[in-house]
């Protein structure tokens, strides 16, 4: 059965979810849990938070599958509605108590990186503390210049997608992005970073 | 957040480093980078930014996403309760397992009066067996005794004609089959009763097997309707919550703008 499920489409499984088949349902969480808690935890940075977040989303898309008007846009759909939590859970009192004020950033000198200034020279640990800078530095762009950028580089949405999701033209989305990494590429250097001797695509 | 908008070329340089730009444009704007190392190095600089950000992972999540589960408390159990053999079926089959190894060690069963008897060693012939069948149970074997070729007459000595070894021995040989023959009926007809018998047990059995199977049938549909119920009892209180717990300005329309995070926008 659960074989079968997994050849479908998203289109597929959205209209068997639609005739009561929650075992489709469940195939289509499946395939979209982990990209969607990997949005939430890049755009909240708690992990707690993108597990709500992810599970939210996927609960509210069961309720709400009828209304979803072109079935092929599914994917994109349920990471619209994970977006909208995102937003929701930033608006909240909760979240800008436990948020870490962007104002008590203090940004490394040129040169070091968090968790990796102390000799780490295997390359796990180099990456890892690249991990941690590259989140404190796209936690400083614009919220849809990180949007546009977390959704294009780590969801591989493609511009018309992001598009559809946040609700501007693929011209716009291609303009945050460009701006955004001109940012990032501008806040790594500051930090001593760039893109020399780093994996290439 | 003012963003000038891209021109053309800018914005088919970011569209290059995605690979949304078709063929054409593709080897149009390759060309344009062969010509302008301005433009080369920016779109460099973009891929090796690129190639920085794909440092970024983060971890799989903890769990899995259940939908929340439909069926009500105590649901494997009625089943299992539905499904529960009876100790009747079982018993019968117990029954009949051991009527077979009886027979076998060399019990046999014989119809008297008043139904069976179980009974050790060789029985007598068997009776004619009652004329009336219930409609229920086949007809009985026929019970008709036909009695093998008697045996020639014993050689007597006449007169001029003494009675010789041969003759004795055609004699013997006329016994012999005639005990055989009457002996092979006897096995025939003990054989036939026994099917007979066995088969009486086999279709009782069958009865009340289908009669438990037919009683089953009712409780798991009465089961699944129960369940289907509350199901949807289920889902609609799910649905009513969240409509009620979700704030009216969250819709789930693709194409609605919202408004952006503003988290930054201070520091803008």
């Amino acid at each position: 059965m659960g074989d079968r499920m997994n050849r479908l489409t998203d289109a597929e499984l959205v209209l068997l979810t639609r005739q009561g088949n929650t075992q489709a349902f469940n195939s289509l969480a499946e395939r979209w849990d982990a990209s969607l808690y990997r949005f939430a935890r890049r755009l909240l940075g708690d992990p707690e938070d993108a597990r709500d977040v992810s599970q939210e989303a996927l609960v509210k898309a069961y309720l709400n599958i009828r209304r979803l008007r072109d079935p092929e846009k599914f994917k994109a759909w349920v990471h619209h509605i994970a977006l909208n939590l995102c937003r929701d859970r930033h608006r909240s009192p909760r979240a800008r108590v436990a948020t870490r004020p962007l104002e008590d950033d203090e940004p490394a000198p040129p040169g070091t990186w968090p968790e990796a200034s102390a000799a780490a020279p295997d390359r796990d640990a180099h990456r890892a503390g690249l991990a941690g800078v590259l989140g404190e530095v796209l936690e400083r762009l614009p919220a849809e210049q990180r949007v546009a950028i977390l959704l294009r580089e780590y969801q591989g949405f493609t511009s018309q997608e992001i598009g559809e999701i946040t609700g501007v033209p693929a011209a716009t989305v291609r303009t945050r992005i460009y701006y955004g990494l001109k940012s990032v590429r501008r806040m790594l250097q500051e930090r001593g970073i760039d893109g020399t001797g780093l994996d290439s695509r | 957040m003012n963003e000038r908008p891209l021109d053309e070329q800018t914005e088919r340089l970011v569209a290059s480093l995605y690979g949304e730009l078709c063929p054409e444009e593709e080897d149009a704007l390759r060309a344009r980078l062969d010509a302008d190392p301005a433009l080369r190095a920016e779109y460099r600089e973009l891929a090796e930014t690129r190639a920085v950000m794909a440092a970024w992972d983060v971890e799989e999540p903890a769990s899995p996403f259940t939908l929340p589960a439909a069926a009500p408390a105590g649901f494997g159990e009625r089943i299992r309760r539905a499904f529960r053999v009876p100790a009747l079926t079982w018993g019968l089959a117990g029954a009949t397992v051991a009527l077979v190894v009886l027979l076998v060690a060399g019990f046999r069963v014989d119809r008297v009066d008043r139904g069976l008897a179980l009974r050790f060693g060789p029985g007598p012939v068997p009776q004619a067996a009652p004329a009336t069948a219930t409609a229920s149970r086949p007809a009985a074997p026929s019970t008709e005794v036909v009695l093998p070729p008697g045996p020639q007459a014993m050689p007597v000595a006449e007169q001029g004609v003494p009675v010789t070894r041969a003759d004795l021995d055609r004699y013997a040989g006329g016994l012999m089959q005639a005990m055989s023959g009457l002996l092979d009926n006897y096995q025939d007809r003990r054989n036939a009763e026994l099917a007979y018998i066995l088969k009486g047990f086999y279709d009782s059995m069958t009865a009340e097997q289908q009669k438990k199977y037919e009683e089953l049938r009712a409780q798991v549909h009465g089961v699944g309707l129960g369940l289907l119920a509350e199901q949807s009892a289920t889902n609609a209180a799910l649905k009513d919550l969240m409509q009620r717990g979700a704030p009216p300005a969250t819709p789930l329309n693709v194409y609605e703008e919202k408004p952006p995070l503003n988290r930054n926008e201070d520091k803008q």
